[in-house]
């Protein structure tokens, strides 16, 4: 066999016995579409992430944080309507279907529409049964993690970076039998739960260097004032500028967070109920808490 | 010289122009039907330009009664309602899919009729160059499929589904592979995937008619492309796949008993046609009884093989209503816009979705232009005008293309993006006008031997 011909086999031989790299997005069946909320965590992390080296974790609780956020910010004067502010974050309304649709991941590149993931980059900001497919009501618009968090490893490297910003919500797994804050019965609707807490999120944002990948955690204290799990109106959006950062290849993000507070959950420690003559112990912790997840964005910044 | 004589001299050129064109076709070049009807017209211009002198000297009225059912499929097609609301060929120039799509799909018949007396055409090249176009865009698509899920994904992976765009896909990446289209893999159903190497398969008829030691390169191009498309099927395994092979198999088993032994010959030829009697009758039984409403009263097994299966489930709502005097003709009207709530899809059924695409009288026009090239196969044969193995090759590819696209042709082929392509603009179909045209002509056209000109200097 001539040598032209055996490198012409390699071709074929070497796909054959390539993992490939699209299986990395697959996902098994009802994974994450289930209907119990315990089996919808993403909790995927990425072995190079997870072992890369961090720098000391920066708190931009009262720094860098964009308070005030409107669309100017983020270099665009004509775009208005955000609502009304808070401090550290605000609610959404229209105005940010519109930012979404400008600054989406998966317009850049067609590489962040693939994965389980790609429910981050794809503009979808809000949950809702849209385009007249109810079955993706919830399950459309959000990733669902707990504390352990999760990883993404990007399949782009980016060459300048300028801001991050999160659409979010705290969650909890609304089937578990609780009491609302402050009442002796019950909840019997999920317009009863809803969220007065405060989490530490830890958001890491993976840098490539000579040395290797390096990670730079950034922390902020995030509250939630009377947000309701089950209702399609309250997020919470955060965002804050990176341009003071030695940060420009970035290559992944990972979210971690930790609860330092939640009326909910506290006012029911230690509760019980009666069901059936039987006095059952309330089952919701610390562990049912959740965030939801709806966009993740990275403005201006160019990918190659 | 005259002219005429003067643009005869490029038709040497025109005719490997020719071979370029169908190569991108086979290819399914961006798998664009603007792109093989343009070719086609093309085509056609300019072997009507450099060959009308031979035109004229060759009777294009004796085969011209053949191509009535063609006529009267593209037509009825072209100003059906699927083609003119759904396809969008054009965007949103519907006129221009009623003016295009005939004139690509007959421009290709008429070079079917121009290459069939046009001396510089060599069947064995034609054949070489769709299945050597064919075999590069398996061969893409295969390393491509391994590269991104790797082999036997289909087995490793069944039950998994791939996100897109935050969007769960509709299917289990079993029941998917990628393809090219223009300059982007997209993901397709498995029936779209497997059709190509299974027509590339058709090849290996070649190989039992050739002489590994006469002609070592011949045989050895076709063994590359057989392998390929095993490989191509076996390394993406599917029930169809495997079906797939072994009816190729079989197939290429009856042309060669058919071949070597005569007495075989006479025992295949009632067989089969007691099989296509039997097939033709279970066909027409289950378009009449669903049509007419008949199947609502089937009970048992008869219920499970006419209304409770998820291909009759598909099947029949193009069926019901069909007698209706808009829809006989193939005007669905908008019950085919994604938007209307009881939207009719194609069901992957070729033989029941062109009476959504073309009507009852432009499906039966289409089956009775098919049914004429096949049965022109027999004079074919028998002309000794080519190489038997060339034919067998070209009738084992439109066998295979039928009797799959018969049942397996997802019009609605991709996962993510709304296409809406029915079997007459996909980039096979148009091949097999071109072939069955040829056979047509090649077997009832003369060809009167060229005189001698005397030449006064």
């Amino acid at each position: 066999m001539s040598k032209k011909m055996k490198y012409l086999l390699l071709l074929p031989l070497t796909a054959i016995v390539s993992c490939g790299y699209s299986s990395y997005y697959l996902v098994e069946g009802n994974k994450y579409t289930s209907a119990k909320f315990s089996e919808n965590y993403y909790t995927h992390w990425d072995n190079e992430l997870k072992s890369a080296h961090k720098k000391d974790v920066i708190d931009i609780t009262n720094e860098a944080l964009i308070t005030g956020i409107n669309y100017s910010y983020f270099g665009d004067n004509t775009i208005t309507g955000l609502g009304e502010i808070d401090p550290n974050y605000f609610e959404a309304d229209p105005g940010l279907e519109e930012f979404a649709s400008d600054f989406k991941m998966n317009s850049v590149d067609d590489s962040f529409n693939y994965g389980y993931q790609s429910k981050l980059f794809d503009g979808q900001m809000v949950c809702g049964g849209q385009n007249g497919r109810p079955e993706y009501a919830y399950q459309l618009g959000r990733v669902q993690i707990n504390r352990n968090g999760f990883s993404i490893r990007f399949s782009k490297e980016s060459t300048d970076l300028h801001y991050f910003a999160l659409n979010l919500k705290a969650s909890t797994d609304n089937t578990k039998k609780c009491y609302p804050v402050d009442g002796t019965s019950l909840a019997t609707s999920d317009s009863q739960l809803f969220h007065n807490s405060k989490i530490n999120l830890t958001i890491t944002l993976y840098n490539k260097t000579l040395n290797g990948i390096e990670g730079y955690p950034f922390a902020l204290d995030v509250e939630f004032d009377n947000k309701h799990t089950n209702d399609g109106h309250y997020y919470t959006f955060i965002a804050f500028d990176l341009e003071d950062y030695e940060l420009s290849r970035l290559v992944g993000v990972s979210l971690e967070f930790t609860v330092l507070e939640d009326a909910l959950i506290s006012y029911n420690e230690g509760k019980t109920y009666i069901e059936g003559g039987e006095t059952k112990n309330v089952d919701i912790t610390m562990d049912d808490y959740a965030l939801f997840l709806y966009e993740l964005f990275f403005p201006y910044t160019s990918w190659n | 010289m005259n002219k005429l004589k003067l643009l005869g001299k490029y038709s040497a050129a025109i005719t490997f122009l020719a071979f370029e064109f169908f190569a991108l076709i086979a290819f399914n070049y961006s798998g664009s039907f603007v792109l093989f009807g343009s070719l086609s017209l093309a085509l056609c211009l300019l072997l009507v330009l450099f060959n009308i002198a031979e035109i004229k000297t060759k009777g294009l009225s004796s085969v011209a009664l053949f191509f009535i059912p063609l006529f009267l499929f593209v037509l009825l097609t072209a100003v059906g309602n699927y083609n003119t609301v759904h396809t969008k060929v054009f965007g949103h120039f519907s006129w221009a899919e009623t003016v295009f799509i005939p004139l690509g799909l007959l421009a290709m018949a008429f070079n079917g009729y121009l290459l069939s007396i046009d001396k510089n055409f060599k069947l064995k090249t034609f054949i070489t160059v769709i299945f050597s176009a064919l075999a590069i865009y398996v061969l893409i698509n295969f390393i491509y499929n391994l590269i991104s899920f790797g082999a036997f994904y289909p087995i490793i992976y069944k039950g998994y589904y791939l996100y897109y765009s935050g969007i769960k896909s509709e299917l289990p990446v079993n029941e998917f592979a990628y393809v090219l289209e223009g300059f982007k893999f997209v993901e397709v159903k498995m029936a779209h995937y497997v059709l190509f190497p299974l027509l590339l398969l058709s090849s290996s008829v070649m190989l039992l008619f050739t002489s590994p030691k006469k002609e070592k390169g011949y045989f050895i191009t076709y063994s590359v492309f057989t392998l390929l498309a095993l490989f191509a099927l076996a390394f993406i395994p599917s029930l169809l796949s495997l079906g797939g092979i072994i009816a190729t198999a079989l197939l290429v088993l009856v042309i060669y008993l058919g071949k070597t032994y005569v007495k075989t010959r006479k025992v295949l030829k009632i067989i089969l046609f007691i099989l296509l009697v039997l097939a033709l009758l279970g066909y027409l039984f289950y378009v009449i009884a669903v049509a007419t409403g008949m199947s609502n009263s089937f009970t048992s097994i008869l219920d499970r093989i006419f209304n409770s299966n998820r291909y009759a489930r598909r099947i029949n709502p193009i069926l019901i209503n069909l007698f209706s005097s808009s829809k006989f003709l193939g005007f669905y009207g908008n019950q085919v816009a994604p938007s209307v709530i009881d939207e009719v899809s194609l069901s992957g059924f070729f033989i029941f979705d062109s009476f959504m695409t073309s009507g009852v009288i432009g499906t039966f026009a289409i089956f009775a232009f098919i049914f004429l090239g096949f049965k022109s196969f027999k004079k074919y044969f028998y002309s000794h005008k080519d190489e038997f193995r060339l034919q067998a090759t070209m009738l084992l590819f439109l066998i295979v293309f039928v009797g799959y696209s018969a049942f397996f042709n997802e019009g609605e082929y991709t996962l993510y993006y709304n296409v809406y392509k029915p079997l007459y603009l996909t980039s096979p179909f148009i091949l097999m006008i071109f072939m069955l045209s040829y056979v047509i002509c090649k077997s009832r056209v003369v060809i009167e031997e060229p005189k001698e000109e005397i030449v006064n200097e």
